[in-house]
C-alpha cells in the first residue's frame, strides 16, 4: 500500500489511524510514559499539550517505532508496529531537534531522505521541488544548511518529514526557538496538512498553539494523559469559569476592580453594560493553561 | 541493499565536504609516507636494542665465549634458541632484525689459522651466517661491525694475543726454511708461506682492532659500520633472509605501509565521529524514522568507512608506486591486506563510535586509543627501534597487523600460510569490532 493510500479508511480500521493502548516506558528509574492510551482519528490534528518532561517526546520516540515501549502496543491501523521498518514507511515525523546535515544544501537533504525512502529520481527531485516551494526555501535550494536562519532551517525540518507524502505526520515541538515570521509559517503548513486530509499528531508545551491549531487536545503531565477532547470540551470540563473584570467611574487601579465569575459571561457582559458608572468591562475566558493548571495545579511553563 | 547504498553514498559526500577530515584522511598519510620516507632514506643512526637470534650449533667454548661477547654489546638484544627454521621464521615475519647461525667447527677454526685461512674465508667457509631481515637493512652495518669485532676477540682469545700469532707464523717460517727441500717441496712452500702471510694480517687486524677498542674507550666517535666494513666482513657472511626475493628498495617500501596506517586511523575518526555526530544532532533520529532498520543504518556507516579505508591505502600505495619506486611484490595479496586492514578499522570504528556519548569525549577517547595503538604498532617508530617491553605489547595493536601485511604483499614476499596470520589478526579485530559495536549501538537505542 502506498504511502498516500487511505490504509485507514477501512474495515475496522475505519476512522482510526494511531493507536496507543496503556503503553509504558522508563528509563532506568524514570518513568517517562504511564500507562498512556491515546487513538488519533484520521484527518485531525490532535495536539500533545504539556510541559517540558511531559512525556510528549517519547510518546512521539513510541509512536514512530524509535523506542520499544516497555508494556503496551503502538500500532498503526492495519499496519502494525511502527518499530518495523516497513510500517514506518506509511508516517512521516520531524524530531524536536534540527535534524538535517548541515554540509548538506536544503535540497540535497530532501532528494537523500528521499531515496531513502524508496522514492525514484523524478519523484524525489518533484517532491523536493515542491516542498522547498512549500516552505518558502526555493531560492535557497542550493544553499547548504549550515548558511539558514534558525526559522529557515525549522520549516526544512518539517520538509523532510514530507518528502514521501505520508498521511500521518508527527511534529514533536515544531516550533521550538523560532521567530514569529516562521511559526506564522509553520502554523499555516499545519493548516494546509490538515485540508490536504493529511492527520497531525503535533506536541507543544504553548497552550496558544494547541488553541489555534488542534481538532482534539491531549493534557499530558508525568507520563500520563490527564484529560483529552476538543479545547472547547476540555475548557468547559476543567477550565473553571469566565471571570467579568468591571471598571467603574471614580475607582482607579486594578484593586478597585470588581470581579466576577460566572458560566454566562456574555448574559453578565451584557447586564453590566446596562448599569451607570461602568467604565470599562473586561473578560477573561478559560484557556488550556487554567485546565492545565486545574488538572496538576502546576502552570504548563513551571 | 539500496538503502545502505544510499546511506553509504550519503557520508562520502559528507565527507568530501568535510575538508579537515579529507585532509587527515588523504593528505596527511601521504605526507607522513613521504616524509619520513626521506628522512629514513639518508638515515646513517645507529639503532639500540635490535633483537637477534642466535643459534650456536657448534656447542663449544668458543662459541659460547662469542655469543658472550654479543650480549655484552648494548646496541645487541641476544636470544639463544635452537632451531634455525623458527628463527628465520620470527626474521621473515618481521618479529626479531637478524639471526646469527654459529655453524659446526666454529671452536675448531677460531682456534686454528691454518684451518681457517688454509680454505680462505668466502661464503662456504663462513664461520658466522647472519640471516636478515631485508626491512631492517639499517641494522645491517651495525651487526657487521658487532659480530666481527666479537668475532676477533674470540679468534684473540684461542690463538694469544697478536704478537703471538706473529711469533707463530715467524717461528713457522723458519721451520720451513730449515726444512730440507726434498721433505717440503716447493708448492707446499707457496702454499704456507701464504699461510704465513694470512697469519701476520691477522695479527694487524687484530692490533687495529684494539687500537679501535681502545680508542673508544677513550670516548673517540663511533664510526659505526664503517670499522665493519673496512674489515672487510671477515669471516662473516649476510644472507636476507627471503633469499631471491626483493626487499625493500627504499626507505619508501617501509614508510608507505606506516602511512596507511594513518590513513585508517584519519577513518576510524572520521566515520567514529560522523556517527556520534549523527547521534547528538539528530540525524540518526531522523534515519531511524525512515523505513531502514539499525543494521542497515550501520551497515551504510561501515560500507563507507570501508570504501574510504580501501581508497586511502591504495592511493598510498600509487603514490609510492608512481613517486618513489614502490613496487609490489604480490597485487594479489595487496588487494586481500587493503581489504583486510580496512574490514578490521572499520570494525574498530564500529566499537570506538559507540563507547563515547558526546562528539568531543568520543573524539578525545579515539584519539587517545588510537594513537597509543599507532604508535605501539610501528605507525610513528619502526618496531626494530623501539623498547623491549613495547615490542611485546605490539602484537595487541591493529596497526602492526595492517603495516606487516601490506608489507607482506609489497616487499617480504611472504608465502600464503606467512601472510595468513597478519590476515587473521585483522580479521580477528575487525569481528571484535563488528561485534561490541553493533551491541552498543543496540544497547545506546534501547535507552
Amino acid at each position: 500500500m502506498g504511502a498516500g493510500g487511505v490504509w485507514w479508511g477501512l474495515g475496522r480500521y475505519a476512522g482510526r489511524v494511531l493507536t496507543l493502548r496503556e503503553v509504558h516506558k522508563s528509563y532506568g528509574s524514570t518513568v517517562a510514559v504511564d500507562g498512556l492510551s491515546l487513538r488519533i482519528e484520521a484527518g485531525e490534528v490532535f495536539g500533545l499539550l504539556g510541559p517540558n518532561g511531559a512525556g510528549k517526546s517519547t510518546t512521539i520516540g513510541l509512536a514512530v517505532g524509535l523506542l520499544r515501549p516497555d508494556r503496551g502496543e503502538v500500532e498503526l491501523a492495519g499496519l502494525g508496529s511502527p518499530t518495523r521498518a516497513s510500517v514506518r514507511r506509511h508516517l512521516g515525523a520531524c524530531p524536536q531537534q534540527i535534524a538535517l546535515y548541515e554540509q548538506f544544501s536544503g535540497e540535497e537533504n530532501l532528494l537523500f531522505l528521499g531515496k531513502l525512502h524508496g522514492l525514484d529520481r523524478a519523484t524525489r527531485k518533484r517532491r523536493a521541488a515542491e516542498l522547498l516551494e512549500r516552505v518558502g526555501l526555493t531560492a535557497r535550494a542550493k544553499d547548504r544548511v549550515s548558511a539558514y536562519s534558525g526559522g529557515m532551517q525549522r520549516r526544512l525540518n518539517i520538509a523532510a518529514a514530507l518528502v514521501h507524502d505520508p498521511k500521518l505526520v508527527l511534529l514533536d515541538e515544531p516550533t521550538a526557538g523560532v521567530d514569529p515570521h516562521s511559526r506564522h509559517a509553520l502554523f499555516e503548513l499545519v493548516r494546509a496538512l490538515k485540508s490536504e486530509g493529511r492527520t497531525v499528531v503535533y506536541t507543544t508545551h504553548y497552550m496558544e498553539e494547541a488553541q489555534r491549531l488542534c481538532d482534539r487536545v491531549g493534557v499530558i503531565d508525568q507520563g500520563r494523559v490527564l484529560a483529552l477532547g476538543t479545547v472547547d470540551e476540555l475548557i468547559a470540563a476543567h477550565g473553571g469559569q469566565s471571570v467579568v473584570t468591571v471598571l467603574r467611574d471614580g475607582a482607579s487601579g486594578e484593586d478597585k476592580a470588581e470581579r466576577i465569575e460566572t458560566d454566562d459571561p456574555m448574559r453578565v457582559i451584557a447586564r453590566v453594560a446596562g448599569e451607570p458608572g461602568a467604565r470599562e468591562v473586561r473578560l477573561e475566558r478559560p484557556d488550556l493553561e487554567g485546565v492545565f493548571l486545574h488538572l496538576t495545579g502546576r502552570s504548563l511553563r513551571d | 541493499m539500496r538503502a545502505v547504498l544510499s546511506l553509504a553514498m550519503k557520508d562520502l559526500l559528507l565527507l568530501r565536504r568535510d575538508r579537515a577530515g579529507a585532509f587527515f584522511t588523504l593528505v596527511f598519510p601521504v605526507a607522513f609516507a613521504v616524509l619520513f620516507g626521506l628522512i629514513f632514506s639518508g638515515a646513517s643512526g645507529t639503532p639500540t636494542g635490535v633483537r637477534v637470534l642466535v643459534v650456536d650449533e657448534d656447542g663449544s667454548a668458543a662459541s659460547s665465549a662469542f655469543v658472550e661477547r654479543l650480549q655484552e654489546n648494548a646496541s645487541l638484544r641476544i636470544e639463544v634458541i635452537g632451531d634455525v627454521g623458527a628463527g628465520e621464521a620470527a626474521v621473515r615475519r618481521g618479529q626479531r632484525a637478524a639471526m646469527l647461525v654459529i655453524g659446526d667447527g666454529f671452536g675448531e677454526d677460531v682456534a686454528s689459522p691454518v684451518r681457517l685461512f688454509g680454505g680462505g674465508v668466502g661464503d662456504e667457509g663462513a664461520l658466522v651466517r647472519v640471516v636478515v631481515d631485508p626491512g631492517q637493512r639499517f641494522t645491517q652495518g651495525v651487526l657487521q661491525g658487532v659480530v666481527t669485532g666479537a668475532l676477533f676477540e674470540t679468534m684473540r682469545a684461542s690463538m694469544g694475543e697478536a704478537e703471538g700469532v706473529r711469533r707463530a707464523a715467524r717461528d713457522g717460517r723458519a721451520a720451513i726454511a730449515a726444512s730440507p727441500a726434498e721433505t717440503v717441496h716447493l708448492p707446499m712452500r707457496v702454499a704456507l708461506g701464504a699461510v704465513f702471510d694470512q697469519l701476520e694480517r691477522v695479527a694487524a687486524a687484530m692490533e687495529a682492532e684494539r687500537g679501535a677498542s681502545a680508542a673508544r674507550e677513550a670516548g673517540a666517535p663511533e664510526t659505526g659500520a664503517g670499522d665493519a666494513a673496512g674489515m672487510g666482513g671477515f669471516g662473516v657472511r649476510f644472507e636476507d633472509v627471503v633469499v631471491a626475493r626483493s626487499g625493500p628498495r627504499s626507505s619508501f617500501d617501509l614508510t608507505i605501509p606506516q602511512g596507511n596506517a594513518w590513513g585508517l586511523m584519519a577513518c576510524v575518526i572520521g566515520f567514529g565521529m560522523s556517527l556520534v555526530t549523527e547521534r547528538t544532532r539528530g540525524t540518526m533520529t531522523r534515519l531511524l524514522i525512515a523505513p531502514v532498520s539499525s543494521s542497515q543504518v550501520l551497515a551504510g556507516k561501515a560500507a563507507a568507512c570501508f570504501v574510504t579505508a580501501c581508497f586511502v591505502q591504495t592511493v598510498l600505495i600509487a603514490v609510492g608506486a608512481v613517486f618513489f619506486g614502490v613496487r609490489v611484490g604480490s597485487p594479489g595479496l595487496l588487494v586481500v591486506a587493503i581489504a583486510a586492514s580496512a574490514f578490521a578499522f572499520t570494525g574498530i570504528m564500529m566499537a570506538l563510535s559507540a563507547v563515547g556519548r558526546t562528539e568531543g569525549g568520543s573524539e578525545g577517547f579515539g584519539r587517545a586509543v588510537l594513537l597509543v595503538l599507532a604508535l605501539f604498532g610501528g605507525g610513528g617508530v619502526p618496531l626494530a627501534f623501539m623498547p623491549e617491553w613495547m615490542r611485546q605489547v605490539a602484537g595487541v595493536s591493529p596497526f602492526k597487523w595492517a603495516i606487516l601485511s601490506v608489507e607482506n604483499a609489497v616487499w617480504r614476499g611472504a608465502n600464503a600460510a606467512e601472510a595468513a596470520g597478519p590476515l587473521l589478526a585483522l580479521a580477528g579485530f575487525g569481528v571484535a569490532g563488528f561485534v561490541l559495536g553493533v551491541w552498543l549501538f543496540r544497547r545506546s537505542l534501547s535507552r
